[in-house]
């Protein structure tokens, strides 16, 4: 009976494992946190282009403005097997707002950092350890 | 040993069984999620009035969109999704040229948002809930009326 059996469990096993797969994407690079971090108030707009290089987004604000650094990270995880598909995606960023006075010097900054924490996972796991 | 070898051969059937509706037959079940909601505590520590750009800035972190309000107010949104959905497809060919088919869906999608509203000196005025598409057509700055056609006739 077990011979029998034995030949059945590499094909179940190669049939389950054939449908699955991960990935990752990431869109921008990762921001450079410490750099964030080191940049004065009141400096210039100019400056922090020098140094952070050009933003993902501008959006005016009458005659003041706000920059948006951004990194994001994407994961895929999927399965399936014969008729079945399960797939779960995750996706966070990294953000960083700086928003510019009517001189277009930095007046206030606030940043996000949680890209890291994307997981791979199937659709019925807890993605926050809850 | 007759009934062992009775479940194996009914495992195998429906193995087989499934093999051949793996052409025409497919289950989904997909959950996507993006960002996080902010914490209640975080939350709670603002004040309409009273808390700053800086103050929101601290406790929530850097928002995923900002625009101008009318007025020259700023708004500031913190927003996640979480979607989940469950599908099934089945496809028969019913004739040499035809072919039926059948899908389902069912899928709860939706961005929802925190949305801090500043007045001009950037002071917290609200802090609203709601799905984020809606509350940024409610509150952006409507597009100025195209301009009047001359008239052809003039």
């Amino acid at each position: 009976m077990c011979a029998m059996k034995t030949p059945w469990i590499p094909v179940l096993l190669c049939l389950l494992v054939s449908g699955c797969f991960v990935s990752r994407s990431t869109r921008n690079p990762a921001l450079a946190q410490q750099a964030i971090a080191d940049l004065p108030r009141g400096t210039d707009a100019q400056q922090v282009l020098d140094v952070l290089g050009a933003p993902s987004q501008v959006v005016q604000l009458g005659l003041r403005s706000a920059w948006l650094y951004e990194h994001v990270n994407h994961k895929r995880a999927g399965f399936t097997a014969i008729v079945v598909t399960l797939l779960n995606e995750d996706l966070r960023s990294d953000r960083v707002w700086l928003f510019f006075d009517e001189q277009g010097k930095l007046a206030h900054a606030g940043g996000s950092f949680d890209a890291d924490g994307a997981k791979w996972a199937m659709p019925w796991q807890d993605l926050d350890g809850n | 040993m007759g009934t062992e070898r009775g479940l194996l051969s009914r495992a195998c059937g429906l193995l087989l069984a499934a093999l051949l509706a793996s052409g025409c037959l497919s289950l989904r079940w997909r959950r996507s999620t993006t960002d996080r909601p902010p914490e209640s505590e975080r939350l709670a520590a603002l004040v309409p009035g009273v808390s700053d750009l800086d103050a929101c800035l601290h406790e929530l972190g850097a928002p995923n969109e900002v625009w101008e309000l009318p007025g020259g107010g700023t708004a500031l949104a913190w927003a996640w999704s979480k979607s989940r959905s469950l599908g099934a497809s089945v496809s028969i060919p019913l004739a040499e040229h035809a072919n039926a088919s059948f899908d389902y869906d069912r899928a709860d999608a939706t961005r929802e948002a925190y949305v801090a509203f500043f007045d001009r000196s950037l002071v917290l005025r609200e802090l609203r809930r709601g799905r984020l598409a809606d509350l940024r057509a409610a509150t952006s700055p409507s597009l100025p009326e195209p301009l009047l056609e001359p008239d052809a006739e003039q």
